[in-house]
């Protein structure tokens, strides 16, 4: 009797625990690590994936654009299973080919054609193109018609609208030639008719496929002497060479500028201040116009993803879903943003901004923008120097070939040894383990008793491995973050979590446990209801905390972002109250590791129940 | 066992065999379909090679022949015109006027950039015709022909070359590649794979790269795919088979003769053979159908003679059961089958309660049961004993007893134990045979064949005594008489060996008159007839038989028969007489002289149906007999040894007879006896009681007849006193006898020596001259019955109804039946005692009854 009663026990308890490990798989989906190139892509983008493929746990990390950067990722064993990069160069992506899957076999809407441009030297397609954005410049229409200006139809009438704005003390066009890609940009914009020649086309065909990595010489000086022509017309000199975006975009907002460089996307932003209209590279004749087109992002697949059917399928599933009109829509940040399609079966509705690329489009003048990064270093070395005046076009050129000689090869030096690594992966127990570290390395650096900043501070796992700068600087958030440092009591602390927690209507919003915030210095207790997170309660050093009690604070985010959250939290004038450096958070976090410290060790500052 | 497993692997094998036929007829009838199905998809794909081929070449051709028109005409709106009339001819999409840097000019002067990439270097540095694909944005994929042109302008825009392009999926049906309703997919591929055209339409997706999607999707391996490129590469033309998605499909390829394009074409296997493989499927399933259908009949037949066969077999166990049910059920045997253990039982007849009142159910569950009803003896133990001891194949045989619970008796079995290998298994098969009858009918048997042998004995002994019993007299008469021969002038010598020849002759017939009645006692021909009789005059008469006999011996003889009250009763007189002699002369014979012989009757009481139970009692004080003589005394030719011994002659019936004679007459004798000390026989008979009339007439009618004396003989010669008397005799001793003696009482005789004879005689003779014939039976020529029945038969009736009284030593009722029957009016029984002869002459020639 004994021994039945305890056959029947052992088989009860067996049988629940395989019952309960029954439920416990049935709820559990595959998950798929998606690592994202922008942290706009979280507002709409994400989200709408998620929707398109429920049957998936889509984790999201808002990381970085850069090749070298996965591919340091890779060597550290954790390539994310979706990768999406913004402009990429197919030499440039060569060393991380074996690990990418091959597309070309994938059945999908492009246009074939388009893939052309994306076919490696073994005749497979590994990254796939998502939404042209139109490059070209960013126009105030306001200040046109303020002055009875009609917009350019060919380079002479830019040239006159130039004159005008001179004129009038406008200035007429300006841009951010700090950066390499401004000027790499400018060159290829200005230069499309020669690039598009049949001398140009076998160039570029021999260049991407490495055939030569010298530069046509013909069609590279011309493209320097264009250059320098529109320089001159424009009137920009060495000045520009240090403008950054942030200037140019004060400038523009500030009606002082009349055009600046810009993108399809950068339209959104912009309209915020005027109405603007995007206007192509201007050629000799109306007919001759052009823009640069590159795509939003690219996507790539982890090759082995290809090990695991099901997980192959559900990722197969999620990019497709990104070659829809509604994934269009959800890219687009704001209503005037308008991708051009690289597929099939797109919607197609210009926006206003676009009215003078109508023709542009439709005849085709679309040209795919040639970006590398020999590229852009020479083009930033040579243009500034063509600016600065102190080359002249062929000089420039002469520059330009000389820089993308002596490219350096060699890694850069190790500047810092992570000793400890922290998984980007986020527990319901504790949060994110990088991002905790992150942020409480942060939060020693600026002295504050906390600190709170979106996840997406961090760009992935902490690892334990020796760091060049630029990894370092790789390892943290690209945006333009900064630390905002000031003081608050208990109660506007709870008001800060919450809005953290619960959303305060932009991209921080959190849709996924992955998208959490991160606090330092006190532990935030939520849960989750109908997909929906609310904040329960937070604890300092798991004590409640003091409504009237002060506290220093520090809050890690883009300008923009923590502007909007320090007002929606704390009123319109809190912002008053808070403080920061000109420094990125990033330079303090690869100060702070290339001085030979150590990442503060993360703790468990979120808990997060599941209703 | 072994017979099983050689039909399997033969089923086995067979059925292998036909597996192996159908699958080699199938795989020929596939290969056959497969050879026609890739002929004829290389034919359509060449057809449609052959098109997309014209077409292009055509496209091309008909672009240089618009070249010089093109050139020469300065009239740009008879060009527009020409173009959008050859437009909506041909169908194509669009006509441009190419510049060397990609731009174009179409015909409704719009410009843009047709993107050709590197197809715009060959177009206009390698002066080639192209043919590619293209993108513009909001339109659907366009296929371009383009073909290099001298320098020329139109409208202002120079061009170096002119092209037109279509819909990819409108040239895909130009093309007609949309066979086998549209479940085919055909590609123009590159060398490198690159799909260069395929029939997707605005919003359906497609590969990229063809090998590309036979690498991923396709159960092709990368040896297989990189053969396939290789003969892409080569320009090789041929049809395959592969696998996508679990989908079979023919993969058919082909080289456009443009550069390295090749046309592919997938299509479902499913779909190629669709009316082949109906046509297979007809075909082999007839085949199979009809191989089928042969072999149904053929399983039918055989099960349908299974069946039969089985059947009588069934009948046959039927038969057998019902047979051997019955059998069981009827006889006295049961059946029994064990296993190897000698304890499952594997058939039990149930005729075993009958048998041993053991229950059919209760010997199953414990067959041991047995031994409880096993009668052990010393020379076989129990069946449970003896079965382990048998081999397979051996036979064992005994008897046992057993006894049945519901009987007292035991019974005796013959058991027959086999021990037989039973498909592969050890059976023990037992029958036990009831032989209780048979035994005790043996046993019987024994006991009659020694009753038989004693009886042999006994007559041999009785004949020895008969011989020397008859021999005896016989030698006294035989030997006096030839005394008296010698002696026949000595008269008195010559009366005393008459007397002596008288008495020998009398003790002779005594001898023969008792074998006789015995003879008639055995053979149940003895018939009492009962008549009224007086017992006091039955005693006494008794009495005055052997008072002689008894006063010779000087014994004291006492009859008392004063205790009867009912002295007039029916019985059989004669027998009832001879019962009490046989008695009385035994016990004069065994009572020395001087002894005592008492004859006491005594009435017990009266029957109320009207008889009364007499009892008779014989008493001497002789030499008695022993007691094992006493247990047979009453059996035939049984004589105490001491009779012979002591010269007492005898023939061992007289008691014989006599208790037959009581035994049939109701009674019961009983003897008391004790040697040397004397013997008393008790009789107990019940006899039918005489009303009062009858006991009065039969009183007087016997006073009559008892006045016949020896004084009365002359008065009997005064009655038969010339007399005329037909003796009719063959026997001339007896005849000379019977001659002398009726002589003596005055008779005329006359003899006659057969019937025939006798006859003759009578009919000749006058009536009245014979008043009497004496007719002896056994005679040749013509016995007495014929004779009587010719002398009934004769016409005159005085001389028929001539008395004729029979002579017969056969004594039996049938020959007295036969006599009556025959016409005679009596018997006179041989030997001839005169004074019964002379009695019955009397009787008949005075009486009128007779006649």
């Amino acid at each position: 009797m004994k021994k039945r009663l305890l056959v029947l026990g052992v088989t009860t308890v067996l049988f629940l625990l395989l019952w309960g490990c029954g439920l416990q798989n049935e709820n559990k989906k595959p998950a798929i690590t998606i690592y994202l190139n922008d942290t706009q892509l979280l507002e709409k983008f994400a989200p709408y994936l998620m929707e398109s493929v429920p049957d998936a746990d889509l984790k999201f990390v808002a990381s970085r654009s850069e090749i070298e950067y996965y591919q340091f990722c890779q060597e550290n064993g954790e390539l994310p299973d979706i990768m999406i990069v913004g402009a990429l160069s197919l030499w440039d992506t060569q060393k991380l080919n074996p690990c990418l899957m091959d597309l070309s076999n994938m059945e999908t809407n492009f246009y074939k054609s388009y893939l052309d441009n994306y076919v490696d030297g073994d005749n497979a397609v590994r990254w796939l193109p998502v939404g042209g954005i139109a490059h070209g410049l960013v126009a105030n229409e306001e200040l046109f018609q303020e002055y009875h200006l009609d917009f350019p139809t060919d380079y002479e009438s830019f040239q006159k609208v130039c004159e005008v704005f001179r004129s009038h003390g406008i200035i007429p066009y300006v841009s951010d030639y700090k950066y390499d890609y401004t000027c790499l940009y400018t060159l290829e914009g200005w230069t499309i008719p020669d690039f598009t020649t049949l001398e140009g086309t076998s160039w570029r065909r021999k260049f991407e496929n490495k055939g030569t990595e010298d530069l046509e010489e013909t069609l590279w000086v011309k493209a320097f002497e264009k250059t320098a022509e529109f320089f001159r017309d424009t009137g920009l000199g060495e000045d520009a060479t240090t403008r950054g975006y942030t200037v140019t975009k004060d400038d523009f907002a500030a009606g002082k500028v009349a055009m600046i460089r810009g993108t399809a996307q950068d339209l959104a932003e912009y309209s915020k201040y005027h109405t603007c209209k995007l206007l192509p590279y201007y050629g000799d004749n109306k007919g001759n116009n052009w823009i640069l087109v590159s795509p939003k992002f690219h996507v790539a697949l982890n090759a082995q993803i290809e090990k695991d059917t099901e997980k192959y399928r559900l990722v197969k599933k999620v990019l497709q879903a990104m070659f829809t009109t509604e994934s269009y829509e959800a890219i687009n940040t704001g209503q005037e943003s308008y991708l051009i399609p690289y597929n099939k079966g797109i919607d197609t509705a210009y926006p206003d901004s676009f009215s003078e690329l109508h023709e542009v489009i439709a005849s085709n003048h679309l040209y795919p923008m040639l970006s590398t990064e020999g590229l852009l270093l020479a083009a930033r070395t040579s243009v500034q120097k063509l600016l600065c005046g102190e080359v002249d076009a062929r000089g420039a050129y002469r520059v330009m070939v000389d820089v993308l000689k002596s490219k350096p090869e060699e890694k850069e030096d190790v500047v810092a040894t992570i000793e400890c690594g922290y998984p980007v992966t986020f527990s319901k127990d504790g949060g994110n383990q990088a991002a905790s570290a992150v942020a409480n390395t942060l939060r020693m650096i600026s002295g504050t008793d906390l600190l709170v900043a979106p996840s997406s501070i961090v760009s992935g796992s902490l690892y334990a491995a020796d760091y060049t700068q630029e990894m370092l600087e790789y390892s943290f958030q690209s945006g333009g973050n900064y630390l905002f440092v000031g003081e608050v009591t208990g109660a506007q602390l709870l008001r800060l979590a919450k809005l953290a927690v619960e959303g305060y209507g932009t991209l921080n919003d959190p849709f996924s446990d992955e998208t959490l915030p991160v606090a330092s210095g006190f532990e935030m207790q939520v849960k989750k209801v109908n997909d929906t997170y609310v904040l329960e309660q937070i604890t300092i050093n798991r004590e409640p905390i003091q409504e009237d009690a002060l506290y220093s604070i520090t809050i890690a985010d883009h300008i923009a972002l923590a502007e909007l959250y320090i007002k929606a939290a704390l009123g319109e004038d809190a912002m008053e109250r808070f403080t920061t450096d000109d420094k990125y958070a990033r330079t303090h976090w690869v100060e702070y590791l290339m001085a030979g410290n150590q990442p503060q060790a993360p703790n468990n500052y979120l808990t997060l129940e599941v209703k | 066992m072994k017979r099983q497993r050689n039909g399997f692997i033969q089923n086995f094998i067979l059925l292998i065999t036909v597996f192996m036929v159908i699958g080699g007829y199938y795989r020929f009838i596939s290969g056959l379909i497969y050879k026609e199905s890739t002929n004829h998809l290389l034919e359509i794909y060449s057809q449609s090679n052959e098109a997309l081929h014209n077409l292009v070449g055509k496209n091309w051709m008909i672009m240089r022949m618009w070249l010089p028109f093109l050139e020469d005409n300065r009239e740009e709106e008879k060009v527009v015109e020409f173009l959008l009339e050859a437009r909506k001819e041909m169908g194509f999409t669009d006509f441009y006027f190419l510049s060397r840097e990609g731009d174009y000019l179409s015909i409704d002067g719009k410009k843009g950039y047709l993107d050709m990439q590197e197809g715009l270097v060959d177009l206009m540095l390698h002066k080639k015709s192209i043919f590619k694909n293209t993108a513009m944005p909001g339109k659907s994929e366009l296929m371009v022909f383009a073909v290099p042109a001298s320098l020329g302008t139109f409208q202002g825009f120079e061009y170096e070359a002119i092209a037109i392009s279509f819909y990819n999926s409108d040239l895909t049906a130009t093309l007609h590649i949309l066979a086998f309703d549209g479940q085919s997919n055909t590609y123009v591929i590159a060398g490198d794979g690159r799909v260069l055209i395929d029939k997707t339409g605005e919003q359906e997706k497609s590969v990229y790269n063809f090998l590309g999607m036979l690498e991923d999707r396709s159960d092709m391996d990368s040896r297989q795919i990189a053969e396939f490129r290789q003969l892409l590469l080569l320009q090789k033309k041929g049809v395959t088979t592969c696998s996508i998605e679990g989908k079979s499909y023919y993969l058919v390829y082909e080289p456009l003769n443009f550069g390295d394009l090749m046309i592919i074409g997938l299509v479902p296997v499913t779909v190629v053979n669709e009316n082949m493989n109906a046509l297979q499927n007809v075909t082999f399933f007839t085949v199979i159908g009809i191989a089928l259908c042969l072999s149904i009949s053929l399983i039918l037949f055989f099960i349908r003679k299974n069946h039969s066969h089985l059947k009588e077999k069934d009948a046959e166990i039927l038969y057998r059961e019902e047979l051997f049910s019955t059998l069981s059920n009827n006889v006295d045997d049961f059946f029994l089958m064990l296993d190897a253990d000698a304890k499952t039982v594997g058939y039990l007849s149930p005729n075993i309660k009958s048998i041993l009142g053991i229950s059919e159910q209760e010997a199953k569950q414990n067959i041991r049961i047995l031994e409880e009803h096993f009668v052990r003896n010393e020379e076989t133990g129990s069946i449970f004993e003896q079965l382990p001891q048998m081999d397979i194949g051996a036979r064992r045989e005994w008897e046992q007893e057993y006894r049945n619970s519901n009987e007292s008796d035991t019974h005796w079995f013959q058991v027959i134990a086999l021990c037989r290998e039973i498909q592969g298994k050890i059976k023990y098969i037992v029958v036990f045979s009831d032989r209780s009858k048979e035994i005790k009918m043996n046993q019987i048997l024994k006991e009659a064949v020694n009753a038989a042998y004693s009886a042999n004995r006994a007559k041999g002994v009785f004949l020895s005594n008969m011989s020397h019993d008859i021999r005896t007299p016989m030698n006294a008469i035989m030997g006096y008489a030839a005394l008296a021969e010698a002696n026949c002038s000595d008269e008195g010598k010559i009366l005393d060996y008459l007397k002596k020849i008288k008495l020998s002759g009398n003790h002779l017939l005594s001898i023969i008159n008792d074998i006789l009645d015995m003879s008639r006692i055995e053979s149940g021909k003895m018939i009492l007839e009962e008549n009224k009789v007086t017992l006091a005059e039955l005693f006494y008469e008794t009495r005055d038989i052997v008072i002689n006999q008894i006063e010779e011996k000087q014994q004291e003889f006492t009859l008392d028969v004063s205790r009867i009250t009912d002295d007039y009763v029916y019985c059989d007189k004669t027998r009832v007489k001879q019962v009490l002699l046989n008695l009385l002369s035994n016990a004069n014979k065994f009572t020395p002289k001087g002894g005592n012989i008492s004859l006491c009757a005594t009435q017990l009481s009266n029957a109320s149906d009207g008889s009364g139970v007499y009892e008779i009692r014989v008493k001497d004080n002789g030499i008695g007999m022993s007691q094992e003589f006493v247990q047979s005394m009453f059996h035939a030719f049984e004589q105490e040894r001491t009779s012979a011994d002591s010269g007492i002659l005898g023939t061992g019936l007289g008691l014989a007879i006599t208790k037959n004679i009581i035994d049939r007459m109701g009674g019961k004798i009983t003897v008391f006896t004790k040697e040397n000390a004397g013997t008393e026989f008790i009789i107990e008979v019940t006899l039918r009681l005489q009303t009062g009339a009858e006991g009065l007439q039969q009183s007087k009618r016997q006073d009559k007849a008892l006045g016949f004396s020896a004084d009365e003989a002359w008065e009997y010669k005064q009655i038969f006193e010339n007399k005329r008397i037909l003796v009719v005799e063959d026997n001339d001793c007896n005849l000379e006898i019977m001659k002398e003696l009726l002589s003596h009482y005055g008779f005329v005789v006359e003899t006659a020596e057969d019937g025939a004879e006798a006859v003759e005689l009578v009919a000749s003779s006058q009536p009245g001259y014979y008043q009497l014939i004496l007719m002896d039976i056994q005679m040749p020529y013509m016995d007495g019955y014929e004779a009587t029945r010719q002398i009934r038969g004769l016409k005159n009736p005085a001389l028929a109804q001539i008395p004729i009284l029979a002579m017969t030593a056969n004594v039996f009722d049938e020959e007295r039946g036969n006599a009556l029957e025959c016409g005679m009016n009596d018997f006179l029984d041989k030997p001839i005692e005169m004074e019964k002869v002379v009695q019955t002459l009397r009787r008949v020639l005075e009486s009128e009854i007779y006649i």
